[in-house]
């Protein structure tokens, strides 16, 4: 130690130390940060990978979801158009028959009423030709009665009678 | 400077005590950084975390800018560690200079020519071996020297050693320089008194933003060249002719 030193005198030993501690270091660093840093960049890029596939795969499933929703909604909306219109087709159909079935009822009704009126008139009618009969017949015994007292007279009662037999035969 | 290393002589070798101390210091100082940026790494990272992920991120470009991608994978952590311990040597310098018994016990490891000489021929051996390794023996001899023309052997042996020397002695120059000039100023700051103190010291501030400026820079043309080098040898014929072509 301490022998004077000439500017440019070879220290053949530094370059061992120098070889060997940098090559010591390469070594070193090689185990302890090298290889774990790599590992998590590694990692890193089979993650972000697979997150720009994931959201690759995802995209692709919400477009085909959107058109199958979309195909719904399509669908959807010509079925309730349908029924609508199938509703609106059968009130009509309700509307019209139960119409008919109304104008059924009053034609029916209307006969039945025009049945009993005719039925009433014809009772009335013979009632009234009884009350006649019986009162012509009344007035005629009436009249007969007085003038039958009468004698001379017969001939126009016989005659009286045979007229209203003939106008009740008519009738 | 002019003051006197210790020097140890053991089995015949003469070891520099204050190479081998800030030497193994900046290997301490570049594992530590590494050490403690990589505890507890998450997915999604934060501060120190972000920090070694961007000097990772910045060798790895280094290295995929000088050869193809597939390759350049193989070297990202010999960048790595190259850019990290030449700038952290470059650094070392810069705050402080400690001077014992006139013993000059800390400085830049990079500011001595040995340890710079020794990084870069590490380097071109490297170089050599992974070219074997990727070419096999034959492709890697023709394609290192032979082609595209035979008559330029010669000078691609030459090249290979004014490659180590060239590499070597710029970061070694560049930083022993900041250093000189580092230690002038202070000496002019301590020349006489307080008035030299206050040219001084904005003198030596200005000075060390400069030199960490030259040390990052110097970091970066290292890797780069060590990059350079490398897809030299180890890139297939195609490439390989490309690019001497293009030199």
């Amino acid at each position: 130690m301490g022998s004077p030193m000439v500017i440019g005198q070879i220290t053949a030993g530094d370059s061992i130390v120098t070889l060997v501690s940098f090559l010591l270091l390469m070594l070193v660093l090689k185990m302890v940060a090298w290889k774990p840093l790599m590992a998590m960049m590694e990692k890193r890029e089979q993650l972000i990978a697979g997150n720009i596939d994931d959201a690759e795969a995802k995209k692709l499933e919400a477009e085909r979801l959107l058109k199958v929703q979309q195909q719904q909604l399509e669908d959807t909306r010509n079925r309730s158009s349908a029924i609508i219109e199938q509703a609106r087709d059968s009130a009509d159909k309700l509307e019209r028959e139960q119409l008919a079935a109304a104008k059924a009822e009053i034609a029916r009704l209307k006969e039945e009423a025009k049945k009993a009126i005719e039925l009433e008139r014809k009772q009335a009618l013979a009632s009234a030709q009884n009350d006649i009969s019986r009162l012509s017949l009344d007035i005629a015994e009436k009249l007969i009665g007085k003038e039958l007292s009468n004698e001379g007279h017969a001939e126009l009662i016989e005659e009286y009678i045979e007229r209203l037999a003939n106008s009740n035969e008519i009738k | 400077m002019d003051h006197e290393n210790p020097i140890v002589t053991l089995f015949g070798l003469d070891f520099n005590v204050t190479n081998t101390i800030v030497t193994v210091s900046a290997c301490v100082i570049v594992f530590l950084i590494a050490f403690i940026c990589t505890r507890n790494l998450q997915v999604k990272p934060t501060g120190k975390q972000n920090f070694i992920e961007w000097v990772v991120d910045f060798t790895g470009s280094i290295a995929s800018s000088a050869m193809s991608k597939k390759q350049s994978e193989k070297f990202r952590l010999l960048g790595f560690t190259i850019l990290t311990f030449v700038f952290v040597s470059n650094m070392m310098g810069l705050p402080l200079m400690l001077i014992i018994d006139d013993y000059q016990m800390w400085k830049s490891p990079t500011a001595d020519p040995v340890i710079t000489l020794t990084l870069a021929a590490m380097v071109i051996v490297m170089t050599h071996y992974f070219g074997v390794q990727e070419q096999g023996v034959k492709n890697y001899f023709m394609n290192s020297f032979v082609r595209p023309v035979p008559f330029l052997f010669p000078i691609k042996i030459f090249e290979e050693f004014t490659n180590t020397l060239t590499l070597a002695l710029r970061l070694y120059g560049n930083i022993y320089a900041g250093e000189i000039l580092l230690g002038l100023i202070a000496s002019l700051a301590q020349s006489k008194g307080i008035f030299t103190w206050i040219v001084g010291i904005p003198l030596e501030m200005a000075w060390q933003g400069f030199s960490i400026f030259i040390g990052s820079i110097q970091a970066f043309v290292f890797t780069t060249l060590t990059m350079v080098y490398l897809s030299h040898k180890v890139e297939h014929e195609e490439s390989t002719e490309h690019t001497k072509e293009a030199s």
